[in-house]
């Protein structure tokens, strides 16, 4: 049996990835860090306590819900139920791995067609027997897994017809669905699952985890305590972009042997200087409609700067930000809608610089 | 053969690069011997018109590839066909032996998506090996183990096309780089930000620029003088293009002698065509000003010039002219602030004259 279901994988997608093999394993350094350090089994995944107990008791007893994790990008949801594959059939690379798992994802086409072909044909098989290596090793359980990452931009139909295969064949498969937004999942698919919330990740679990590969890279930065919280600060609670930072980081900062600062990690996400943000402000207060019109083209628009970003930071900077003497009225409704409309504007596609202009002089008519 | 001035005097290696040098000593560290060439990022760049962000990649792909002996500029054109259900589509790639180029955005926003589905797929299930030519007298050469793919206006990529971007982007890692060349970040998701580099290219500062035209008409003998320059940097603001397709323009009509004390700076027709649409509503507030500038728009959308361009070309005349025409402040606050709600309308609705059209007449009835 075990070698039908290989042969099915070889006339399957996953298996045209030759370019992996030929290459293979030596190269583990050209991986992205966020590959790299991904967790090999549940014990390694730092964060998301209730999720990894839930699991692991789920684990012990042999069976497994379908599953569906939602939760803000960066959160280690892919992380989590690759990691728990990797414990129960073994390493990814392995044929016994991928004999039992689907991966699916949003670049893989997930129209209707595929979930009737595709996804049903490995529901159907029958699960492939594991060799005594893998017995001792890994779990084993009885069942395979589909995992259907990024599964919010899946059709509403494809969804639909995904509802009676679940149910069908979960004697031998179990579903792991995947998504940033629990709404766009529709509600019969949510009522076969298991919802597993993933929470934003708390400070303290990611910036151990950057330490944990600062240590295993061998990395030399000076101050790193308030580099790292920089980042942490930069990438809004999402892992996987404090990681993907940290490498461009630390990257340029070797060859540069230019340190590893604050300003660097700004420069890298696109923020702009929080001075600059100050004197934008102080502008905005003076109400000279000229002087404020010449201080954005100067400074935003021909710098490169998004708009969205600046309006971001202003934001924090009047809001968050108890240092400064911008206290504005925490209740100023009408301020609150200019934020919100000209987010609103840009998202549809507006132009930055007519809408980064109207924000500032009806913002600087209200101060 | 003859080039226009901008082509013949495009830098074509990461050291003729003319202004940002803290940028252009980043990509040089990136791509520089001592590092591991396979461990490049994806990258993202972004910057306003003109600034040279795709002169820049290029010269970054010539040094990665060639050691700057300019193998990469040689181009050629191929149209590409996919298939969608019973439509074929057609896309132009630009190519040379080491990547390719294309612009999904020509596509359309529902197709963009195939395009990076099939072209990356297709790319990223071979293995690539290059050999860099080089003269260099360093013994060890590295092979280059990845293709590259640049990515034009990647904000104009529907939001699932960038969706299929990201696990593609982890998933060949190994075989392809992206990088991708954008104006603003605005339209970009998250998801994509956090796996690349992002590197923000500011517009040259004034002397930079003075600097750039100054020396290319050093090259071409053409003589002139501080007033033309002058006025030239105010016209471009930076853009790069824009002034040295306007300085060749100027030299073959004034006969290479630019040095004239009343010389002017010619304006392309359609911005002629935006002063007199402005001149219009302040002087003849009728029913008739509108019907004529009804047909100046008709005009200029038929010369493809964006209404998003012509719009936010109204609002900058306003600004600068503000004090000539005497206009209030509060009264050019409010004409901004339709300008941003019409220039929303202008992505969400289909019929750009409708909108052109009531910005004007609002503008009208409020100046």
């Amino acid at each position: 049996m075990s070698n039908s279901v290989s042969n099915f994988f070889n006339n399957n997608k996953r298996q045209k990835l030759k370019g992996d093999s030929i290459t293979g394993n030596n190269n583990e350094d050209d991986k992205p860090w966020v590959e790299k350090y991904r967790p090999k089994s549940l014990n390694d995944v730092t964060s998301q306590k209730h999720v990894i107990k839930q699991l692991q008791s789920q684990l012990n007893k042999d069976n497994l819900p379908h599953l569906l994790f939602h939760g803000p990008a960066g959160t280690g949801k892919t992380s989590t139920i690759l990691a728990l594959t990797k414990q129960l059939y073994g390493p990814q690379s392995s044929a016994f791995w991928k004999s039992r798992v689907l991966e699916l994802n949003a670049s893989d086409d997930r129209g209707i067609s595929i979930v009737r072909d595709k996804i049903k044909t490995f529901a159907t098989l029958t699960i492939s027997n594991p060799s005594k290596d893998d017995l001792e090793n890994y779990i084993c359980p009885p069942f395979k897994i589909i995992i259907l990452d990024e599964a919010d931009s899946m059709t509403k139909d494809a969804q639909a017809a995904l509802r009676r295969t679940m149910e069908l064949y979960s004697n031998v498969t179990r579903f792991v669905i995947v998504c940033n937004y629990v709404t766009k999942i529709i509600d019969p698919l949510k009522s076969r699952c298991t919802n597993i919330r993933f929470n934003r990740l708390d400070n303290e679990d990611s910036l151990n985890r950057l330490k944990y590969i600062v240590d295993q890279e061998k990395l030399n930065i000076n101050n790193d305590e308030k580099v790292l919280e920089q980042i942490l600060k930069n990438s809004n609670g999402d892992l996987r972009r404090a990681i993907t930072l940290l490498q461009s980081a630390s990257r340029i900062s070797e060859v540069t042997s230019e340190d590893m600062s604050s300003f660097l990690i700004n420069e890298l996400t696109g923020k702009v200087d929080i001075q600059i943000i100050a004197q934008y402000f102080d502008l905005l207060r003076s109400k000279n409609v000229s002087q404020i019109s010449q201080f954005i083209n100067k400074e935003f628009i021909q710098k490169g700067y998004s708009c969205e970003i600046v309006i971001h930071q202003l934001h924090d900077y009047i809001y968050g930000d108890t240092s400064n003497d911008a206290n504005l009225k925490e209740d100023d409704q009408e301020v609150h809608w200019l934020f919100f409309e000209t987010d609103c504007k840009l998202v549809n596609g507006g132009n930055e610089y007519i809408q980064l202009l109207n924000f500032s002089l009806q913002l600087s008519k209200r101060l | 053969m003859s080039y226009l001035w901008v082509d013949k005097y495009r830098p074509k290696t990461l050291s003729e690069l003319s202004h940002s040098y803290d940028i252009t000593a980043k990509l040089e560290n990136l791509s520089s011997a001592t590092s591991n060439i396979n461990n490049i990022p994806n990258i993202l760049v972004y910057g306003p018109n003109g600034a040279g962000k795709k002169t820049r990649i290029m010269a970054l792909l010539n040094r990665i590839y060639c050691q700057d002996s300019n193998q990469i500029y040689k181009l050629k054109i191929d149209v590409r066909q996919f298939k969608i259900n019973s439509k074929s589509l057609e896309l132009n790639v630009i190519s040379s032996p080491y990547h390719i180029e294309i612009t999904p955005s020509d596509l359309g926003f529902s197709n963009d998506k195939i395009v990076i589905q099939e072209l990356i797929k297709e790319l990223g299930s071979t293995s690539h090996q290059f050999t860099p030519t080089s003269s260099s007298t360093t013994g060890e050469t590295q092979h280059v183990r990845f293709k590259t793919i640049v990515i034009n206006d990647a904000n104009k990529l529907s939001k699932a096309a960038q969706h299929a971007l990201r696990r593609t982007i982890e998933k060949y890692s190994k075989n392809i780089r992206i990088i991708m060349c954008c104006e603003t970040l605005s339209n970009i998701i998250d998801p994509i930000r956090s796996r690349m580099l992002n590197v923000r290219l500011s517009a040259p500062s004034q002397p930079e620029f003075q600097n750039i035209v100054k020396d290319v008409s050093l090259k071409e003998s053409v003589t002139m003088g501080d007033i033309f320059i002058n006025k030239l940097s105010v016209l471009c603001r930076g853009n790069i293009r824009l002034g040295l397709l306007t300085l060749e323009n100027m030299a073959v009509l004034k006969n290479m002698d630019l040095s004239g004390a009343d010389i002017n700076v010619i304006k392309p027709d359609w911005m002629v065509c935006i002063d007199k649409i402005c001149l219009l509503t302040l002087k003849n507030k009728t029913v008739d000003t509108v019907l004529t500038i009804r047909g100046i728009f008709y005009d200029l959308l038929a010369h493809c010039i964006p209404a998003e361009l012509i719009l936010q070309k109204i609002v900058e005349w306003i600004l600068e002219n503000a004090e000539l025409v005497k206009l209030r402040q509060d009264k050019i606050t409010t004409v901004i602030y339709y300008a941003s709600i019409f220039d929303e309308r202008l992505k969400l609705g289909s019929k750009d004259i409708f909108h052109l059209e009531g910005f004007i007449t609002k503008m009208i009835l409020e100046i």
